[in-house]
């Protein structure tokens, strides 16, 4: 029991720490390896930045509590979470989900990965077309003018 | 140019093997949109590595896959997500092609596939006999593609199919017309029954207009609402819909193309057929049913249908 309150030092790239319980690092599977091979008190993970490791931080403290809360009233919960979930992505802009992203990745953390690509790809959808879409993600089209007017015409049926 | 194609990564910002997740999210009904952006993105979407990707996820989409009378045997399928209509790949598999229209065949969805099984091709020309098969084709809905299948050891056509723990039934024989008789409230064709609520209802029609619904496990039939009506201008309240189809998708029952008969140029001697070209839809749990439309079907198809199925995306484990 004793174990559940043992708490861990996470630092940042840029030396910014965050102390946080056991529980909350297991949700990463890269740091449970980390802190099981590894029992120091601090941990420097020097591919994350203290800006986007207190979002991580964030998003995992959140999603603990929730887990363990939720034995008796777990749809609910898991309501509570969804909304928490959109309220956490809505107004963050492209560069912070991409760092974010990378993150999860990095120390892998499949449920937080899965939030933040859903964000990527409902910015595709909330895009009224394929110009809107360049022009949100900073892409440059290599279709030629004939190229591209071949592509729209097989995608008619895409556009309105 | 091509240096600038080997910089430029899927989505500037983010590594390539990323960007695919976020795009393997993307339901069918946004490809087309996706294929525009670049040719990096339309390659992306054609390969391998996305259909692969998203089959492994089991993110196959919602798919509601129809056929309508007149079209060339290209089907068209809907997606809720995106409310939008796209064309399947023409089926150049099958050995009739330009003037021979299918119908009475059956089609069902198993493993992420639609299955489109026997049936006959009837001629434009007046001089060539309808012809029964025995084919099965199979379009596979992550690689976008048409396969011809093992064919049945007999030719059929207007017969009964069903799907029993991912196998495929098939029963009656050629051009004999099958009703499933003890379970439905009358005797009445397949194409007015659907299955819904995650599968555990059923609704039918009763009468042209009725739906009525029961769990799968049996209990009484009770109503639930009326398959709309048509509002035609010039014409006294709703006309009734014919040759539409009955079918559910996750919460939602769709009432999809059909064709109303307009009395309009009725002095002049005239009757004239109105084809349907949009689907409507209304939500299981809404009482009374509350019907909206959804956007017409693409490639102008409309009117009657002869073949549709719907497929629904399992939720994961």
């Amino acid at each position: 029991m004793e174990n559940e309150k043992k708490m861990i030092t996470l630092k940042s790239s840029d030396d910014v720490t965050f102390e946080v319980e056991e529980a909350v690092v297991l949700e990463s599977q890269f740091l449970s390896h980390l802190v099981q091979d590894c029992p120091a008190p601090e941990h420097k993970i020097k591919e994350v930045t203290g800006k986007i490791l207190s979002k991580v931080v964030e998003y995992c403290e959140k999603h603990v509590v929730v887990v363990v809360d939720g034995g008796d009233s777990s749809s609910s919960s898991g309501d509570d979470l969804k909304k928490w979930d959109d309220k956490f992505i809505k107004e963050m802009d492209l560069s912070t989900v991409y760092d974010l992203i990378a993150a999860a990745n990095y120390l892998n953390i499949q449920a937080l990965l899965d939030l933040m690509c859903q964000r990527v790809a409902d910015v595709i959808t909330a895009c009224k077309d394929h110009k809107e879409i360049r022009e949100t993600l900073g892409i440059v089209s290599d279709y030629t003018a004939e190229e591209e007017a071949e592509v729209l015409k097989e995608n008619e049926w895409a556009f309105d | 140019m091509e240096n600038i194609e080997e910089e430029q990564s899927i989505i500037p910002g983010l590594p390539d093997d990323s960007s695919l997740r976020c795009l393997a999210m993307l339901s069918h009904g946004y490809h087309g949109t996706l294929e525009c952006v670049s040719k990096k993105w339309r390659d992306l979407v054609r390969s391998d590595d996305y259909s692969c990707y998203k089959a492994r996820n089991g993110w196959s989409g919602n798919w509601l896959f129809v056929l309508t009378e007149g079209y060339k045997n290209q089907w068209v399928a809907y997606d809720p997500e995106a409310d939008r209509w796209h064309p399947l790949p023409i089926n150049n598999i099958s050995v009739f092609q330009d003037g021979w229209e299918h119908s009475g065949f059956e089609c069902v969805c198993v493993s992420s596939c639609l299955f489109v099984i026997g049936g006959c091709y009837k001629s434009s020309s007046r001089h060539e006999k309808t012809v029964v098969t025995n084919d099965v084709m199979r379009f596979d809905l992550f690689k976008k593609e048409w396969k011809k299948v093992a064919s049945m050891r007999t030719k059929r056509a207007f017969f009964a199919c069903g799907v029993v723990s991912g196998k495929v039934y098939v029963a009656g024989v050629e051009m004999s017309w099958s009703t499933v008789v003890d379970i439905w409230p009358a005797v009445r064709p397949r194409k007015y029954v659907a299955q819904g609520m995650k599968k555990d209802r059923l609704y039918t029609v009763v009468g042209g207009r009725l739906i009525k619904t029961r769990g799968t496990d049996g209990g009484e039939w009770y109503e639930v609402g009326l398959v709309p009506g048509v509002v035609l201008p010039g014409h006294p309240g709703e006309a009734p819909l014919i040759g539409y189809r009955f079918e559910a998708l996750r919460d939602e029952l769709y009432v999809i193309g059909g064709l109303v008969l307009s009395l309009e140029g009725l002095d002049e001697g005239r009757c004239d057929l109105v084809r349907l070209s949009v689907a409507k839809v209304c939500n299981l749990l809404d009482r009374p049913l509350i019907w909206r439309e959804t956007k017409p079907m693409c490639i102008q198809a409309c009117g009657p249908v002869i073949g549709c199925v719907s497929l629904e995306e399992s939720s994961p484990p």
